[in-house]
């Protein structure tokens, strides 16, 4: 069970100039043509336009396969911690382009109050990391992580692959999943088998939980 | 333009949608579906002829770029210059200071690197290749200046050069001999960055450069001879930043920030340059990282 990174994202996270690059072609405005180019320079421009475009594509990409190897359907575990919803899940406005660049791709499970408990499940790929994301509110009107679904994250899993952020999100990762792509190597395929099998195990002990 | 661009595309159609109309007939011949049915399903055999060949135009880019890497490579170096060579702004962290550069540090600081110290060679060829920037924005610089350019001797940047009317961010001047004395050319730029410009602030800078002479207030307080031909420049975050209130005259050009700067790059690669930046790296250094700085304060665009 591996991923494997497409050179434009190789290239992204190993070059900082390639980075930049990218990223300023991200902001540019398609409605816009740089004024500093030449018109014998169009197509070149357009070319590099496009490979922004395909490095967020491969992007988001990685991010889904790395979704599907990590939680796949894992909302329907989730279902049993935070209620099953009364209507459509969300609206998917976390799926614009831009959003899931700058963000990660992330998923609400929440019922349709502001009060009710929800869960959130994300995966992220950065410069040096390739990790998962997941937090459970205890619901009511301040949210907090719930007590118990973060014992039952946190139960049996080694303390090198999991991290609590300040706003008490649980990152899981594997030593298995560290980038290090600034190495010379070209190497861009990681195995994913132990932290989908930490997925697994949270999930299951989530969907335990009374 | 769209519209023939839109139809251009849809005519191209190398897809068989016919079984989605065949549907569409069949719904409406057999079950008594109105024809907005079958124009629905048309819509969505459209819809699905051009996802699958937005995918497919993903997956040839790709087989056309087998060599991707060295391909999209030369794009961005047409577009920001040749980051492979020397120190790139782009290559560079910006200054993590704690606070964003203001206006008035960032004329400074720009006039400071283009200076370059006591290396007259380095200073003349920073300013050159600036003017050569700027000149890719079409500005159309004119064939006295240009002869200018190519016979400095020494160049100077000078900060609030001016008088009560106004003082204007940079004056680059060049100078046909080495008693920095009557500039031959020079390069008027107003640098804006969080500011608005003000009421008929480059009409003032227009007038101020009728006069013979003037002073520079930022640094050494001297009077100085002004050329007969100045080339104006307004640097900006943006073209819309500047604001549709404000009548800028044809003899000024609005540069972006980001787009000067990758301008600035791509003319590191001219004839002759690498002659004046050997052995300079450390400072060149130093400038790609305040080039990086105030690229990103503004905003980290290019247009």
């Amino acid at each position: 069970m591996s991923i494997t990174l497409p050179e434009t994202l190789v290239k992204y996270y190993g070059d900082e100039a390639w980075h930049g690059s990218i990223e300023s072609l991200l902001e540019a405005k398609p409605d816009k043509f740089p004024e500093h180019l030449k018109w014998e320079e169009q197509l070149h421009y357009h070319e590099a336009f496009l490979a922004a475009e395909v490095t967020r594509f491969d992007y988001h990409k990685a991010m889904w396969n790395l979704w599907q190897f990590c939680w796949g359907d894992g909302y329907r575990k989730i279902e049993k911690v935070v209620g099953e919803p009364k209507a459509k899940w969300d609206t998917f406005k976390e799926l614009a382009p831009n959003a899931v660049w700058d963000e990660g791709l992330w998923r609400e499970y929440s019922q349709d109050s502001d009060t009710a408990k929800y869960a959130m499940l994300g995966v992220d790929i950065g410069n040096d990391h390739l990790r998962v994301a997941i937090y459970v509110s205890a619901g009511g009107r301040k949210d907090t992580m719930d007590e118990h679904a973060l014992r039952a994250i946190l139960e049996g899993i080694p303390e090198n692959t999991y991290e609590v952020f300040e706003d008490e999100t649980v990152y899981l990762t594997h030593p298995s999943c560290r980038l290090g792509l600034k190495k010379d190597d070209g190497k861009a395929e990681f195995d994913v088998s132990e932290l989908a099998e930490i997925c697994t195990g949270v999930l299951d002990r989530l969907a335990k939980l009374k | 333009m769209a519209r023939k661009t839109k139809v251009s595309r849809e005519s191209d159609a190398v897809l068989d949608i016919s079984i989605f109309n065949d549907v569409g007939r069949f719904l409406q011949g057999r079950l008594g579906l109105s024809p907005a049915v079958e124009w629905y399903v048309g819509k969505t055999a459209k819809s699905i002829e051009y996802a699958v060949r937005e995918v497919r135009n993903v997956d040839s880019w790709r087989m056309s770029a087998a060599d991707s890497v060295v391909n999209v490579e030369r794009n961005l170096k047409t577009v920001f210059g040749d980051f492979g060579r020397g120190v790139h702004f782009l290559n560079s962290s910006r200054l993590d200071w704690g606070f964003e550069l203001l206006e008035t540090q960032i004329t400074r600081g720009f006039a400071q690197f283009l200076n370059a110290g006591t290396d007259r060679w380095l200073r003349v060829d920073r300013c050159v290749r600036l003017a050569n920037a700027l000149d890719r924005f079409g500005s159309g610089q004119s064939v006295t200046f240009r002869e200018a350019l190519a016979e400095a001797k020494d160049a100077y940047c000078a900060t609030e050069y001016g008088d009560n009317a106004g003082r204007i961010d940079l004056l680059i001047l060049f100078f046909p001999n080495l008693a920095r004395k009557r500039p031959s050319a020079a390069i008027a730029m107003e640098c804006k960055m969080n500011a608005d410009l003000g009421a008929g602030q480059l009409r003032k800078y227009d007038q101020m450069f009728r006069k013979k002479k003037l002073r520079e207030a930022g640094n050494s307080g001297l009077d100085i001879d002004l050329p007969p031909w100045i080339e104006k420049y307004l640097v900006a975050r943006s073209r819309d930043s500047i604001g549709s209130k404000h009548k800028i005259g044809s003899d000024w050009t609005v540069v972006p920030w980001g787009s000067l700067f990758a301008s600035y790059e791509i003319c590191r690669g001219d004839e002759g340059a690498e002659i004046f930046t050997s052995g300079h790296l450390n400072s060149d250094g130093d400038f790609a990282r305040f080039m990086r700085t105030v690229f990103e304060t503004g905003g980290g665009k290019f247009s």
